[in-house]
C-alpha cells in the first residue's frame, strides 16, 4: 500500500516536470541542448523516399561508431553519443552557464511500416546516417 | 524605420575596394568564411546596417554592445557579417540597400559566399568551388583565374536578390558556392569558398586553423544553423533544386 502510493506520486512528479519542460519549450522555443540532462541535441535531417527513410546527425567531437548507441524501443528510435571532451558554451553564450555537456541524444518516432530488422548505420566524417527501409510490398501496376 | 534598411558607416572604405558577403545561407558557408577572413586579415569593425525587420536582438562580445549585421573592412576590402538568421522580408530592402551602398562607394567587385547543397557531401574530402557571375565580365573573369562557371540552375536567398539588383544596376556581382551540407555547418566547404577567392583577389589566407577548428564550429553554430535553416525553408530556398525551362 505505501509502495503504490509513492509510486503513483513519483509518476505524477514525472509527469509534471515533463509538463513543466514542454511548457517552457512552448514559451522560449527549444534549445538545442537539455540542460536538466546534460545532453546535447545534434542537428538532424529526415528524408524519405518510397522504399526507406533516411536519417542523418552531425556529431562533432565524436570519435567513432563505438561511442555511438542506435536502438529502437516501440515507435521511436534513440541515438547516443559520447563526445569526446566535456562541451562547455559559457564563454560565448550566459545561457548556458553553469553547464558543460559529454553526451548527445536524439529521439525520433518512426513511423509504423518500417522493417526493424533491416535498419542500417553508418559513421563517417563525423556524420551519422541510418536507413530505415519501408516494409511492405510493392506492385508494379501494368499501364495500358 | 518602417522597413527600411540603414546602413551606418563609422569609416569609409578606398574606391574600388571589394565587399565580400557571409550571410547565413546553406551549411553557413559564407559566414564561417566571411569571419575566418576578418579575423584573419586583422579587420575592424567600419559601420553596420539596422532595420526594424531585423529579430529584436543585439550581441555582446567581450562586454562590448555589438549590432547583430556589421561590416567589417581594412580599407581595401569590406566584409558584410551577420549573427543572426536574416528574415525572408528583409532579403528584398536589404540586398537593394548593400548594392546601393556598394555603387556609392565605389566598389569594384560584390562577392557573396554560399554553399551549394550537395546529398553526397559526406563522401566529398574536398569540395569544389562554382561560380556564377552577373556581368559578362565577371565570368570571362571567373574563367581566367580556373573558376568554374556554374552555366545552369537557379539561385535563391539573400544572394539571389543581390545579384539581381546588381544586374538591373549594372554592378559587378559574382558568388561564389561550394559543395557544402545543407543543414549542417561546414567549415570544409568555407575553405575551399577561402581557396577560391584568393585565386580570384589574391587574398592570402591559411586555411589550416579554420580545418584545424571545424569540428568546434560545427558545435558552436548549431543554433545559428538551426535558425537559418528555419528561414531557408520559408525563402523559397528549395527552388534550387528545380530545373529551369529551357529555351535560349
Amino acid at each position: 500500500m505505501v509502495y503504490e502510493f509513492f509510486e503513483a506520486f513519483r509518476r505524477i512528479r514525472k509527469d509534471m516536470e515533463r509538463l513543466i519542460k514542454e511548457l517552457e519549450e512552448y514559451a522560449w522555443g527549444k534549445p538545442l541542448a537539455d540542460l536538466r540532462e546534460g545532453y546535447l541535441e545534434p542537428l538532424t535531417q529526415i528524408n524519405e523516399t518510397p522504399t526507406e527513410i533516411v536519417i542523418s546527425m552531425d556529431l562533432p567531437f565524436v570519435r567513432g561508431k563505438e561511442d555511438i548507441e542506435v536502438s529502437v524501443r516501440g515507435n521511436e528510435i534513440f541515438v547516443e553519443a559520447e563526445i569526446d571532451r566535456e562541451v562547455s558554451f559559457e564563454d560565448i553564450c550566459a545561457f548556458y552557464r553553469g553547464t558543460s555537456f559529454r553526451r548527445y541524444r536524439k529521439v525520433i518516432k518512426l513511423p509504423e511500416n518500417i522493417d526493424i530488422e533491416g535498419i542500417k548505420a553508418k559513421f563517417k566524417s563525423g556524420i551519422l546516417e541510418i536507413k530505415i527501409p519501408k516494409k511492405g510490398k510493392s506492385y508494379r501496376v501494368k499501364i495500358e | 524605420m518602417n522597413g527600411k534598411v540603414e546602413i551606418v558607416e563609422s569609416k569609409r572604405v578606398k574606391k574600388g575596394a571589394l565587399l565580400i558577403n557571409g550571410l547565413p545561407d546553406v551549411g553557413l558557408v559564407g559566414s564561417i568564411a566571411a569571419s575566418f577572413l576578418v579575423d584573419n586579415l586583422n579587420m575592424q569593425e567600419i559601420g553596420y546596417i539596422d532595420s526594424d525587420l531585423l529579430p529584436p536582438v543585439v550581441v555582446f562580445h567581450g562586454e562590448e554592445f555589438k549590432m547583430p549585421l556589421r561590416i567589417m573592412g581594412d580599407g581595401e576590402r569590406a566584409v558584410l557579417l551577420s549573427e543572426v538568421a536574416l528574415p525572408p522580408e528583409f532579403f528584398a530592402p536589404l540586398a537593394k540597400a548593400v548594392v546601393n551602398w556598394a555603387i556609392e562607394n565605389g566598389i569594384s567587385h560584390i562577392i557573396s559566399l554560399g554553399g551549394l547543397p550537395t546529398p553526397k557531401r559526406m563522401e566529398i574530402n574536398k569540395p569544389e568551388v562554382g561560380g556564377l557571375g552577373v556581368l559578362k565580365e565577371d565570368r570571362e573573369f571567373l574563367r581566367s583565374r580556373g573558376i568554374k562557371v556554374i552555366s545552369d540552375g537557379f539561385l535563391a536567398g539573400i544572394y539571389a536578390l543581390i545579384a539581381k539588383e546588381s544586374f538591373r544596376r549594372g554592378q559587378s556581382c559574382i558568388v561564389l558556392l561550394a559543395e557544402s551540407h545543407l543543414n549542417y555547418p561546414d567549415p570544409g566547404a568555407a575553405a575551399s569558398i577561402l581557396e577560391a577567392l584568393s585565386k580570384l583577389f589574391g587574398i592570402s589566407v591559411d586555411v589550416k586553423p579554420l580545418l584545424e577548428k571545424a569540428e568546434e564550429l560545427r558545435l558552436k553554430l548549431r543554433e545559428l544553423m538551426k535558425r537559418t535553416t528555419e528561414a531557408l525553408r520559408v525563402s523559397g530556398k528549395d527552388y534550387e533544386y528545380t530545373p529551369p525551362l529551357m529555351y535560349r
